[in-house]
């Protein structure tokens, strides 16, 4: 009997033949090739290990292969960076021993630097993971080749494009009536399986052409097209469209019709080249068309729930319990920790630190870890850890979850090992990030559905419909990576020399050989798509469409696969009313397309049309100022009570620091009379009174707030320098004064942040009249930490440049306050720029209009949507996700609309 | 090829191209790269492309694939080659470098680049944190918010940071000469100057006149100017002129208006000069305050870079512009120098007009012993604000003539037909100066008549304010273009060399920024006429992504008021606000007052956010979003409003940012925090652009390079630019200069201050020419120029060009409509009703293991979780079962006599009695008198059995199989063999064996089941089949059947927890 080439893949009849003759063990590449012969899985991988089983010798773990790296990478290589050096140097490492080039060999073939020292890590690692009977992954075939096993009759079936260690392997271990089914041909993509033809002739092998499946298969017609300029067979189709969720779509509802038709999920097949690009979004368009779909693929462990909180639970730890990082920690799924009224305490005063969080009550006992431990040590306190949150139980919500568990806790048993060695905090949890990002699981585990796979998971199959997605240049194929280590010229040198490494060219024509296999594998139709835009770029067709001759062009209509696509089509068009939904959107619509004419605003638009009597309420200053610009605006706040949560502020924001500035002024002028009071006045008054008014207001400590309070506290204190700030021939007469009044049948309230009685003309000191005001009397004024005056209600051309607090002020001040003294003037200060920013202007016929306008407001109900034209308003006011403002509303007014703000 | 591209793509050396708009330089480029390998031998791996974007990186690499394919059939190792070439950006080279040389770039081995949105916020995060620690007598001179703001622009740009702060301080003065004789200059060669002079010598009024006497002040002021001398009394002289006197006797007839009207021009000219201060510039006491200030600001400096570099090195990340400044730094050693010599031959540089200086370096180390070839055309230079450099160009094109390369230009432009060439030619030969290129057209005929170049204009109108005259302009685009479209106009196709009527996909309307874009959609939407808008903007700010973050908003936090009534207005719900203002009541917050109504149409918000809420553990933010569609309708409202695919974008695209911060964790929470510190720090996210297909682009200038159209309308020639004074200038050369506020409140301006605003106002005023260069540049049949206002901003730019053609600046008529903003139209219905498939497919399972049937007979839901999610099961009695139960076959299986072999096939952390249990078990079978018949007869063990039932295959491996008999092992702890019957009946009916039995291990007893037993679960199996096929998996909870279900902790049905 002899060892047999089976030269194509043949018909399902004489593969059925062929399997049911053998006697003996049938290898194949993938599950999906094991399905095709209808036996069980089992690769040639496999069949290695057993054999390295059977010698002791076992394949090192991800983590253990890694962890060896590092300690190879601390011997052979001079650098600060161990991990980043033994990440960056494992392809190379792993290319070396893949090829079985022995470190020696490679030392001799070249002088370059990095050969040499390449030479030594590999040489360095594989003696290391010797010493305990380990091998790399990636000689898992050349060691099984080197232990001389038995030969059996082995039948192998889906190595189309066998690497040069499978082939040493295979060679070894197939005995006497052995058949490896490979295909080849004549033609540039065949060159690396001629090679290995002729080298298995040369052990021995014989070729036998085996039935050739019928050559007007589809798929072999496709491959002839890719191969020469045959004419493209039926069958065959290329979507293109305009972005990857229109594609996505478009490839699921032509499923789903297959599927509705009758055809089994595991005769369609997706295929992705790159699986992580299209997976979520296909998983998404799946469950809104409840299409079972499976996304097999590997994501690392880093990208699983558990991992994510594993890294937050490190980071918090090694940064000492920051405030987001803890409470998105609490808050995660796995962990769920914190509850909503702790939530809304902490968010107000955030703790910092392990204690302050315990203050609060939150257990963290199991969490307070040293800096130096055992790694047992280090694994039992996580573990501990993991325990008292209970993630095991909360993974458990997940099939995904709790795999990535199951797998973690592996690996802790890996990581606690040597259980003797003594590790920093920060080693420990880089061991653990390390781990998340070498682990993987399925993206999505399961069974049944159409399955998405690589076209390398596909060699060997068939299905009826084949999906192509992403068939567009960068995609397909695969860009190919540079090794920064050993690039590819350096391979080409060392190739020269005689060592079998993989060229670019090598690379390239792999990449090929897998599509023109992939396109074997439909037998009814394939159709391939690809997205025209990939977020902002535009896309070009894949290189190997235009080989094979086909042009994209636009999908002819596809189903409505979904109650949601199907509303989009029915909103505006006769429809079965029993979609309650829809009945729901059709309002919604009619409200949007409203809210976007030019239409009068409506009770959705702050028309409420109900009445509150004015007289039930006493309004503040901003808040008439608030009506006087925008309606709405006061609706939301003064009717609708809405506000942003309360929370601490993670910079000095402009309504903190003009509170801080108000009250630390107040205080600090408590004393002060006269611009002479100033002079005099203490060096220490201004920051004591600073130091207490941060206390009052609880002001969070910012980074650098030393320098930046001393930069305040400068700020400040030039007031007291500044003649305006305090006029010779002033006396201050109150200081942040709160008064109550009525103001043309309004109850108004307010606070005046400061009162001077002006005595008479007040000279300034270069002569000139600092006030055009020449009566003596009160003047009021209003601190300002901007250095603009703020904004006021609408005028005619609807600019918010009324101002309606001061002369309020100076009304409300005269009758409520001081009915005996005239108030003269009113204006706003800025102590930032130390200098006057305006004054009181009095209208009273426009004032007294404006107070019927907010009555008649509140009686009528009419909040508009409707703030100034230049929008100023909007920029500061919290309630824009509310009101739907923006370029809506200058259809709304368009003789307001807004300027250009370039 | 033209003679020119010829001469360009096959040059012996290295070569550098001054390639003008539309002169085939992508098409020559890939020549030269053929020539290399043709002419020479070249490999591709040796030939470096560098491109301006990752788009024009994947042209390029096509085109040559297909020319070589073309050209050089033989060679499928270049066309191989090809594939792994370096073709890519400036950034992608340097990152290469950074990769290949780590230590010497002094970068982290396994770097990556931080993310763009994220990485803003955590880079803004190092920083405060690095001031913060800065040592406290830096801030001594320095104030905290000058300091911060000085050093946010120094680390913006830090190799040209550290040679600016590097720089003394000597040359201020001559700085402050050069710029007052600057400003002097400008003031006397100003237009209004030379006729005041002229006017002011022409005529004179009567001695004694006052006018007279404020003539002679002005004109000997101008005379001493003109000298140079008393600058400051000169001009405070011109300054103070009176112009309300005068007799109008004393002069000739109208001279005194002339007169009047002259001075006052040239006292407003004055006037400016004055307030510039520039004429009168000298080192003041600011000099000397930032004299002091410098040696504080570099060490600041260095002490932060220093700081945020290590933060960075420990995070292992890049930012994209570290990328070009460590390549850099490696490629100082000469041993990298050496390691990119021995690698690459040949250099190929585009759109080399907007290098900026770090890439100009690191390329001059890289090319040393290669062959170079740059193309680019200094007038389009724009990416100014990237720190592109146009000067550059005309160095390394002097740099290879000088070493015996070649210098070529191309002037032949295939892109525009001749008439309009002329007049673009025309346009900007007085206004480029030295840069300008005449260029020759390929095409000589214009496919349509005349104008092929307009500039059209909105009168200034009283009454009419700035945002109505932007609507007229818009309103006049969409008219323009409508008529274009509705007369066929024929244009030019490139493809086939023909003529034909014209299509929206052939016109673009391009604008310096992105804001009136939005105006022109919607005029031009209103007309009819499809608009492909380039995403512009900023994400957040739509309103699709507001609603959907509003709605996150409350998800993570019910307590949220603002977002929860944010979205029940929105059209998730569309609640009116008298609805709100109703219910508006007295409950701590807003989602305890919706409980407390019972309102149908709250009754319907309640019960789906609830339904929200529930969901909000289990599933991702991306899928409640989904779901919240689903319940709502939110997208079919918004596919069916105006602009439908904008907002559909907009949607989309807000998911796609949700899933980026998911990172794969899907936690809510985290993602809400996240987005909450994007919107608050007002971080930029790109739109995505909304699908061209034929329609009208509308994109900015900056974006439509190296495209075309037949038609371009250029517009909003008169938006103002803004240039906000900055903390700090700086540049290698000169050095760094801040401007501050005083102690008195003034701004102190140091002279090397002015110096360096004054030349970056010059530079901008130049890039902004070249802006308009490359606009105009883009059409290949006809060019609309269009403004809101006769005149200001780029207009006037261009006027000398206008004047020298003659060109007429039209005015837009229009009537009053035109100054509204149109009605935008609905998005049009679709024309056929496609199929609808709404219900799902069921399961979609066709294959499923033997023991899959028992299961799904004792509970669906646990069927489910086992089968359909392949979830493992909690609880660690469960697994150590399942392990022992897998041991004990493998042990009879094998004939496994002691625990060290049969250890080796275990977990490692299984435990010793675990291992004992699993041989104990696998003995009893060897030792049971019960077993003993079957011992003695087994023709097989380990049998693969397959069956199909309806549609469903079954897979399974019988353990022991005799003559007419099959028998399974079992190490369970209950003797339950009626879960097994459809075990044991499939592989009774698959192997024709009449006899099934199961031996129990644990309870040394053996099971047979009777024919009737079979024959009962044979019968029911079909319809268990389909129960599975239809995806019924419903639960059967009861005590029994969930006290040893894995899933029990986990099933929401479960016994326990009912
Ligand atoms: S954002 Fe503007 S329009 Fe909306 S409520 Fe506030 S002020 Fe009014």
């Amino acid at each position: 009997m002899k060892r047999i080439i089976c030269l194509n893949s043949g018909s399902k009849q004489s593969l059925e033949k062929l399997t049911n003759r053998f006697r003996g063990k049938i290898i194949t590449s993938k599950p999906q090739a094991a399905r095709r012969l209808q036996v069980p899985h089992y690769d040639l991988e496999s069949l290695a290990r057993s054999l390295l089983f059977r010698d002791r010798l076992t394949v090192a773990s991800p983590l253990i292969a890694y962890r060896t790296r590092r300690d190879a990478v601390r011997e052979v290589i001079e650098t600060s960076d161990i991990e980043g050096t033994a990440r960056a140097q494992t392809p190379a490492l792993q290319a070396i021993i893949r090829a079985g080039i022995n470190p020696d060999i490679l030392r001799e073939t070249s002088s370059s630097h990095r050969v040499q020292q390449l030479a030594s890590l590999v040489e360095v690692y594989q003696t290391l993971l010797r010493k305990n009977r380990r091998i790399d992954s990636a000689e898992i075939f050349w060691e099984a080749t080197h232990l001389q096993p038995e030969r059996q009759p082995i039948l192998v079936y889906g190595y189309f494009q066998p690497r040069l260690d499978e082939l040493a392997f295979l060679d070894a271990i197939a005995g006497e009536g052995s058949t490896f089914i490979l295909s080849g041909g004549n033609t540039e993509i065949f060159t690396n399986n001629r090679e290995a033809l002729q080298w298995l002739q040369q052990q021995g092998w014989c070729i036998s052409n085996g039935e050739e499946e019928t050559p007007d298969s589809l798929g072999k017609q496709l491959q002839q097209c890719f191969l020469s300029e045959a004419a493209v067979p039926t069958g065959v189709n290329f979507h293109a469209y305009s972005h990857l969720e229109a594609e996505v779509r478009g490839v699921l509802a032509q499923v789903k019709a297959l599927l509705s038709q009758g055809v089994a999920a595991n005769n369609i097949v997706l295929v992705a080249r790159d699986e992580t690009l299209y997976g979520s979004t296909i998983l998404d368009v799946a469950w809104e068309y409840e299409l079972p779909v499976r996304a097999l693929y590997d994501i690392p462990l880093q990208e699983t729930r558990v991992g994510v909180w594993l890294r937050l639970l490190l980071e918090t730890i090694q940064e000492n319990f920051p405030f987001e990082l803890t409470a998105e920690l609490l808050a995660h799924p796995l962990a769920e920790q914190l509850p909503a009224q702790l939530w809304s305490e902490v968010r107000k005063r955030p703790p910092q630190g392990l204690q302050h969080w315990q203050e609060l009550g939150i257990d963290f006992s199991t969490l307070n870890w040293g800096q130096q431990d055992y790694r047992a040590e280090w694994v039992q306190r996580l573990q501990e850890v993991l325990s008292d949150f209970q993630i095991r139980q909360n993974s458990g919500f997940w099939a995904r979850e709790i795999v990535a568990f199951y797998k973690l806790q592996e690996a802790l048993v890996t990581l606690s090992a040597p259980e003797t060695e003594r590790i920093s905090l920060e080693a420990f949890a880089q061991d653990v990030l390390d781990t998340l990002a070498l682990l993987s699981v399925p993206a999505q585990p399961g069974r049944g559905g159409v399955e998405l796979h690589a076209p390398l998971s596909l060699l060997g199959t068939r299905y009826q419909y084949v999906f192509v997605l992403g068939s567009a240049e960068g995609i397909l194929p695969a860009p190919i990576e540079n090794d920064p280590v050993l690039d590819f010229q350096e391979r080409k040198q060392l190739m020269r020399a005689g060592l079998p490494l993989e060229s670019a060219a090598q690379t390239a024509q792999r990449e090929a050989f897998s599509f023109y296999a992939l396109l074997e594998v439909a037998t009814t139709a394939v159709t391939f798509s690809y997205p025209q835009l990939l977020g902002k770029e535009e896309l070009l067709p894949s290189p190997y469409l235009e080989q094979l001759g086909v042009k994209p062009c636009s999908p002819s209509s596809l189903p409505i696969a979904s109650p949601e696509e199907a509303r989009r089509v029915d909103l505006r068009q006769e429809h079965s009313a029993s979609d309650a939904v829809l009945a729901n959107a059709i309002h919604a619509w009619r409200v949007e397309q409203r809210r976007e004419s030019s239409q009068e605003p409506d009770e959705y638009d702050g028309v409420v049309g109900l009445p509150i009597e004015p007289s039930s309420r006493v309004f503040s200053a901003s808040q008439l100022t608030a009506l006087g610009q925008c309606p709405f605006k006061w609706f939301a706040e003064g009717v609708l009570n809405l506000k942003e949560l309360p929370e601490a502020e993670s910079d000095l924001s402009p309504s903190l620091k003009g509170q801080l500035y108000h009250r630390t002024l107040e205080l600090a002028l408590a004393n002060v009379k006269h611009a002479e009071d100033l002079r005099s006045l203490d060096t220490e008054q201004l920051p004591t009174a600073f130091a207490q008014a941060e206390q009052e207001l609880a002001c969070p400590t910012l980074p650098g707030w030393d320098v930046r309070r001393a930069e305040h506290l400068e700020v400040l204190s030039r007031n007291f320098a500044e003649e305006k700030f305090l006029p010779p021939g002033t006396e201050i007469v109150a200081l942040e004064t709160q008064f109550k009044a009525q103001w043309y049948g309004l109850r108004v309230r307010g606070r005046v942040d400061r009162i001077d009685q002006r005595s008479q003309q007040a000279p300034s000191s270069d002569g000139g009249v600092i006030c055009n005001c020449t009566d003596s009397g009160l003047v009021l004024l209003d601190y300002k930490t901007s250095s603009t005056k703020p904004a006021g209600i609408k005028n005619e051309a609807a600019k918010a440049n009324i101002d309606i607090q001061l002369p309020l002020y100076m009304e409300a001040v005269q009758t409520a306050l001081y009915p005996d003294e005239p108030v003269t003037d009113a204006y706003y200060y800025s102590v930032t720029k130390h200098k006057k920013l305006a004054g009181a202007k009095r209208d009273k016929s426009a004032l007294a209009a404006f107070a019927e306008q907010v009555k008649s407001s509140l009686q009528t109900g009419y909040y508009p949507v409707k703030p100034d034209v230049d929008q100023h308003v909007c920029r500061f006011c919290p309630f824009d996700l509310v009101c739907r403002q923006g370029p809506r509303l200058n259809k709304k007014y368009p003789s307001e609309s807004t300027h250009e703000s370039d | 090829m033209t003679p020119e591209q010829q001469a360009a793509a096959y040059a012996n050396g290295s070569v550098a191209v001054t390639a003008g708009a539309g002169t085939g330089k992508t098409y020559m480029l890939a020549e030269r790269y053929l020539y290399y390998l043709r002419e020479q031998e070249v490999s591709p791996l040796e030939i470096v492309a560098v491109t301006f974007t990752d788009k024009a990186a994947t042209e390029l690499r096509s085109r040559i694939r297909a020319l070589v394919a073309k050209q050089l059939p033989h060679r499928s190792d270049f066309l191989v080659e090809l594939e792994a070439a370096p073709i890519g950006t400036f950034h992608s080279l340097a990152r290469r470098i950074c990769s290949e040389h780590p230590d010497a770039g002094g970068v982290p081995h396994d770097f990556r680049i931080l993310d763009e949105q994220e990485g803003q916020l955590w880079l803004a995060d190092c920083f405060k944190t690095a001031l913060a620690k800065l040592p406290r007598r830096l801030y001594s001179r320095i104030p905290y918010s000058l300091m911060s703001a000085a050093l946010k622009r120094l680390l913006a740009d830090p190799l040209a940071a550290e040679r600016a702060l590097r720089q003394g301080t000597q040359h201020w003065e001559d700085l402050a000469a050069q710029l007052r004789e600057q400003a002097l200059k400008a003031l006397l060669d100003h237009p209004t100057w030379q006729e005041t002079w002229e006017t002011l010598q022409t005529y004179a009024g009567e001695a004694g006149d006052r006018l007279e006497e404020h003539r002679q002040i002005a004109v000997s002021a101008m005379a001493a100017l003109a000298q140079g001398e008393q600058r400051q009394a000169s001009l405070e002289a011109i300054d103070s002129i009176k112009l309300n006197v005068g007799s109008k006797k004393k002069w000739a007839s109208g001279a005194l208006d002339v007169v009047k009207d002259t001075l006052k021009r040239l006292r407003a000219l004055v006037k400016k000069a004055l307030a510039t201060g520039l004429i009168t510039i000298e080192l003041s006491s600011a000099d000397d305050q930032l004299v002091q200030m410098l040696p504080d600001l570099r060490e600041a400096y260095h002490f932060v870079s220093e700081t945020i570099n290590a933060i960075k090195r420990r995070a292992r990340v890049l930012t994209f512009a570290d990328l070009e400044v460590h390549a850099l730094a490696a490629l100082n050693h000469s041993h990298v120098q050496f390691y990119y010599q021995q690698r690459y031959r040949a250099f190929l540089v585009d759109e080399f007009q907007d290098t900026n200086s770090t890439q100009a370096e690191f390329l001059q180390l890289l090319t040393h012993n290669a062959q170079l070839t740059i193309v680019g055309d200094p007038k389009q230079s724009i990416y100014g604000f990237r720190r592109a450099d146009v000067s550059i160009f005309e160095q390394f094109r002097d740099r290879i003539q000088s070493w015996g390369g070649e210098a070529v230009a191309l002037n032949q432009s295939f892109r525009t037909h001749h008439p309009l060439l002329e007049q673009i030619n025309g346009v900007f030969a007085p206004v480029l100066g030295e840069l300008h290129q005449e260029l020759v057209a390929h095409r000589r005929d214009a496919p349509a008549s005349a104008p092929h170049l307009q500039v059209c204009t909105v009168p200034a109108v009283d009454e009419v304010n700035k945002p109505q005259r932007q609507w007229v302009e818009a309103h006049y685009i969409a008219q323009s273009l409508k008529e274009m479209l509705d007369s066929q106009t024929l244009v030019y196709c490139k493809r086939t060399d023909q003529l034909r009527p014209i299509r929206p996909q052939d016109i673009a309307i391009l604008s310096r920024t992105w804001e009136p874009l939005e105006r022109y959609g919607e005029a031009l939407a209103a007309a009819g006429i499809p608009v492909a808008p380039a995403g512009g903007g900023n994400l957040l700010a739509t309103r699709e992504a507001k609603d959907a973050w509003a709605l996150l908003r409350f998800l993570a936090d019910p307590k949220d008021d603002l977002a929860l009534v944010a979205v029940l207005r929105s059209p998730f719900f569309a609640w009116s606000d008298r609805e709100l203002f109703e219910l508006a009541g007295e409950r701590e917050y807003w989602w305890q007052q919706l409980q407390t109504s019972e309102h149908p149409e709250i009754a319907r918000a309640k019960t789906i956010l609830s339904q929200l809420l529930e969901k909000r553990k289990a599933e991702p933010p991306t899928r409640l979003l989904q779901l919240a569609d689903r319940l709502t309708g939110y997208t079919a409202v918004i596919a069916n409003l105006p602009g439908a695919k904008r907002r559909e974008a907009d949607w989309r695209g807000f998911r796609e940012l949700v899933r980026r911060l998911e990172q794969g964790g899907g936690d809510l929470f985290g993602v809400v925090r996240r987005l909450k510190r994007l919107v608050e720090e007002a971080v930029t996210v790109p739109r995505s652009p909304v699908e061209a297909g034929n329609a009208v682009s509308l994109m900015t200038i900056h974006s439509a390079k190296g495209l075309e159209w037949s038609v371009v309308v250029v517009a909003d020639l008169t938006r103002s630019i803004n240039n906000r004074p900055k903390t700090a200038y700086f540049d290698p050369e000169h050095g760094a200069a801040l401007r501050w506020e005083g102690e008195s409140g003034e701004m102190q301006t140091p002279v090397l201050y002015t110096w360096l605003e004054q030349q970056q106002l010059q530079a901008q005023r130049k890039e902004a020419l070249r802006v308009l260069y490359v606009a105009l540049t883009r059409a290949r049949d006809r060019l609309l120029l269009t403004a809101a206002d006769e005149q200001g901003g780029r207009l006037e730019q261009l006027r000398l060009g206008w004047e020298a053609l003659g060109i007429p600046i039209e005015e837009i008529p229009y009537e009053t409509e035109a100054t509204l903003p149109p009605a935008p139209p609905l998005p049009s219905l679709p024309d056929s009703s496609p199929p609808r498939l709404l219900d799902s497919v069921g399961s979609g399972v066709s294959e499923l293991p033997v023991t899959a049937l028992s299961e799904y007979a004792q509970c669906p839901k646990r069927f489910w979780f086992n089968y359909i999610e392949a979830h493992p099961g909690l609880g660690e009695g469960v697994a150590t079962q399942t392990q022992i139960g897998y041991l004990t076959h493998i042990a009879l299986e094998n004939g496994i006599p002691d625990l060290d072999t049969l250890a080796r096939y275990a977990d490692n952390h299984l435990k010793r009695e675990c291992l004992e249990q699993a041989l104990n078990l696998a003995q009893r079978f060897e030792e049971v008198p019960a077993f003993a018949p079957f011992r003695e007869s087994t023709t097989a063990t380990e049998k693969a059995v397959t069956l199909r039932i309806g549609q469903l295959t079954f897979r399974g491996i019988a353990d022991i199989v005799g003559d007419g008999w099959v028998l399974d092992f079992k190490t369970d702890q209950a003797v339950a063999p009626q879960h097994h019957r459809f075990q044991l009946w499939a592989y009774a009916q698959a192997l024709e064996s009449p006899q099934a039995y199961i031996a129990y291990l644990r309870h040394d007893y053996l099971h047979s089941f009777s024919a009737a037993e079979l024959n009962a679960a044979g019968e029911e199996a079909p319809s268990l089949v389909q129960g599975i096929v239809n995806g019924d998996y419903s639960a059967v909870p009861s005590q029994e059947n969930c006290f040893y279900c894995p899933y029990a902790q986990v099933c929401d049905s479960s016994y326990q927890s009912r």
